[in-house]
């Protein structure tokens, strides 16, 4: 046989496995990947987006702060209102300053949950506060998206100018990953990082925002994507893998704003306490426990107190504890579900306060009776 | 050499222009097979990858060549739905610890629990089922759990007439749920066979018996279905009426409504030769809060009960005007660790206990069913 025979043969061959098996399975791919995408633009189609839903205004520092004199009310079918002071804070009454000799002061430093996401000013557990310890009033400096890395920087520049004699500095588990990110659902955002073992401001001042979109809601969307799965399956996408991956990168970040909130609340004549907030996702053991005893190893070696709320809301039977956090089809604002309802946010205000009572500084501080310590 | 200074021909405009967009479409048709290839790619790796599925539905229970799976007797399983959420079966193979006598004291009131796994309590503790709670909402009654994962009401009713009869309960509560009657036109759930009931001209019949062993290709090809569900270009399909399961399964159950009519015919036909009573119930699920093609279903199942005179209760009604916090309650989220497969969605501890307290609600206050239950106390 000549070559020039061999070679239209391996010709003839090449052609024939192309328009067998490579150009069907092309064909099947393009039809695959264009359902795909025409799905995908439906879902983003199909996006309702409340542009500004935190009800905040631009910060040159913090990225997002509450809207100066706000009183709105928001949600349905259940409304709830939102009010604010001057300073963006959100305050179930008006307050000033200058504070009664008889007074003392906590503020609430926090994400969301602190915020009181879905419930009314004077349900949050921040404003419980004032009702169950006496001669307390309360502040609350926390807003909706709020990373540690924020919470700590509106505390550090705009706490200073109300006496205090508590801090709490509340926040949950995911509020540690907020700290790697530049943007929380279209709102950009500083980042905290340690150069020469000081705090530093990145992404600062952040871009302006111009709120929540149909895009900020994309990314969530992309695990739909095939080939997402398909990268994600080349990692280790286990909470506890996540969790670690972002703690290998702000961790020490963390632990350094709280020292520095420490220093900060003395210097105030304060004192502050960390407080961590269980979601449903703590209420069962699982990967955030390895976080939560690290915080408490934390703290214990830095001699900041710490709330854990985690053990002893387990102890609430589920068919009880399931009432602390706002349902999916209850939501009354964007974004609201998950949080604690007005029943959750009376727990956990009393369940602070508990341990509140057993913390001497803090006791001190607020000049609890020794009846209200032994509760 | 000289230089030409003629334009050449392809470089006009319009020709950039076409080739622009000629770069911008293979770079789309290039993503677009990307995102396919990576489907097809996920796909076939499922399907190697599909687990050899267990023997039995559950642990707790067995093969059985009429029914084709049913409760192991006497079994504890302390942990089926979470850490300590177990499940027990009696000696007659009922959910519950509790064995039962031939037949009820006088003056009680025995009442059978049938239906499937919403029944049968899948997700929640023995005591926290809605037909456990019965026992402490009806005076003198003793329940018998006789739902069943996964069954549908043909299941239920085969069951109920070889073990359930012999317990002679004056009460039968059937409870009904939207996908019992898509189960029952088939011989097989996820590839696991069953029996089924047809229509023989005026008379029901079983088909389907003894129920073959179980193969292992059944199941792979079950398994294989599920999977070929994950393709983005299935589920495109099925947003269009037509490829829809759902509207495809309402309208096969509609065709076949003499099945149904026949079911209900059978069981008015025995309790009245029993001088026993039944009561058909539909729990509504999750998908029944909107209104659906189920709802034309839940109408007609209404008017057939009336034909047959059978008492029917409806519950969607009520869940739907729940508050919307509740209804979130009524339902169980997410699975603990190590749990049954699928909990989610069936009732909660708190759904039970709602079921429950409705039942009783219509089974005390309905006079014409209040009067029929002190009948059938009288008579033992």
């Amino acid at each position: 046989m000549s070559d020039g025979r061999v070679s239209t043969w391996a010709r003839k061959g090449v052609v024939a496995v192309l328009l067998v098996i490579v150009v069907p399975l092309a064909l099947l791919a393009l039809i695959e990947g264009s359902a795909s995408a025409w799905l995908m633009a439906a879902d983003i189609r199909s996006i309702k987006a409340d542009s500004n839903f935190r009800r905040a205004q631009y910060d040159t520092l913090v990225g997002w702060i509450g809207t100066p004199d706000l009183h709105v009310t928001e949600g349905a079918p259940r409304s709830v209102p939102i009010t604010n002071n001057h300073d963006g804070m959100r305050i179930a009454h008006p307050v000033t300053p200058a504070l009664a000799h008889s007074r003392h002061r906590l503020i609430c430093s926090g994400d969301s949950f602190t915020f009181g996401s879905g419930v009314g000013d004077t349900d949050t557990f921040c404003a419980q506060l004032e009702s169950v310890l006496p001669n307390v009033e309360t502040l609350n400096m926390a807003q909706r998206g709020f990373g540690i890395d924020q919470a700590y920087l509106w505390y550090k520049r705009d706490a200073v100018r109300w006496p205090h004699q508590v801090h709490l500095f509340a926040f949950i588990s995911n509020d540690f990953e907020r700290m790697t990110m530049t943007t929380m659902t279209g709102y950009s955002k500083p980042v905290l990082r340690l150069a020469n073992g000081a705090l530093e401001v990145g992404n600062t001042p952040p871009p302006k925002w111009k709120g929540s979109s149909k895009g900020s809601y994309v990314l969530r969307l992309m695990p739909r994507l095939r080939i997402v799965q398909l990268l994600q399956g080349t990692t280790d996408n286990s909470d506890s893998a996540q969790m670690a991956r972002a703690e290998h990168s702000i961790w020490d970040v963390a632990e350094a704003v709280f020292r520095d909130l420490d220093r900060l609340n003395h210097e105030r004549g304060s004192q502050v306490v960390l407080v961590y907030l269980p979601t449903t996702a703590d209420m069962m053991p699982g990967a955030y426990d390895a976080r939560r005893a690290r915080l408490a190893a934390f703290a214990s070696k830095a001699g900041i107190p710490l709330v854990d709320l985690t053990a002893e809301m387990r102890t609430v039977p589920p068919d009880s504890s399931q009432w602390f956090f706002i349902t999916n089809s209850e939501l009354t604002s964007q974004g609201a579900s998950g949080h604690y309802t007005p029943k959750g946010h009376r727990w956990v205000a009393e369940a602070i306060a508990r341990q509140l009572a057993r913390v001497p500084s803090v006791s001190a501080a607020l000049a609890l009776s020794a009846a209200e310590r032994r509760r | 050499m000289s230089v030409s200074t003629t334009p050449r021909r392809g470089a006009s405009p319009l020709r950039a222009l076409l080739s622009l967009l000629g770069v911008v479409l293979a770079c789309v048709v290039a993503v677009l097979m990307l995102e396919g290839g990576a489907s097809l790619f996920l796909f076939a790796g499922d399907l190697r990858s599909a687990r050899l599925p267990h023997d039995n539905v559950r642990e707790h229970t067995k093969f059985d060549t009429l029914l084709g799976w049913v409760n192991d007797r006497n079994i504890t399983s302390p942990n089926e739905y979470g850490p300590g959420i177990g499940i027990t079966t009696n000696g007659h193979g009922f959910r519950g610890t509790r064995l039962l006598s031939s037949a009820p004291a006088a003056g009680a009131l025995r009442v059978a629990c049938s239906g499937d796994s919403f029944t049968i309590g899948y997700g929640v503790d023995d005591e926290h089922t809605w037909c456990h709670h019965l026992e402490s909402l009806l005076p003198a009654s003793e329940t018998m759990n006789m739902g069943q994962a996964a069954y549908g009401y043909d299941q239920a009713y085969l069951w109920f007439m070889r073990d359930g009869v012999p317990y002679a309960p004056q009460l039968q509560i059937v409870a009904l749920n939207y996908v019992q009657f898509e189960r029952a036109l088939t011989n097989n759930f996820d590839g696991r066979f069953k029996p089924f009931l047809e229509m023989d001209g005026a008379l029901l019949v079983t088909r389907g018996v003894p129920v073959p062993q179980q193969s292992v290709a059944a199941l792979r090809g079950a398994y294989s279905m599920r999977v070929i569900g994950d393709l983005r270009f299935v589920q495109w399909l099925r947003r269009f009426g037509r490829f829809d399961a759902a509207e495809r399964a309402a309208r096969e159950v509609d065709a076949r409504w003499a099945l149904v009519d026949g079911f209900v015919g059978a069981l008015a036909a025995h309790h009245a030769d029993r001088k026993s009573n039944v009561l058909l119930v539909y729990l509504p699920v999750r998908r029944d809060l909107r209104p659906t093609s189920v709802d034309r279903r839940r109408a007609r199942l209404a008017a057939t009960a009336a034909a047959h005179g059978v008492p029917f209760l409806d519950l969607t009604g009520a869940l739907r005007t729940m508050r919307a916090d509740s209804v979130d309650h009524a339902f169980l989220g997410k699975a603990p660790a190590g749990a049954a497969p699928g909990i989610e969605g069936h009732y909660s501890n708190f759904g039970n206990a709602w079921v429950a307290r409705e039942l009783a609600n219509y089974l005390t206050k309905d006079p014409q069913m209040a009067l029929r239950l002190a009948g059938a106390r009288r008579a033992r």
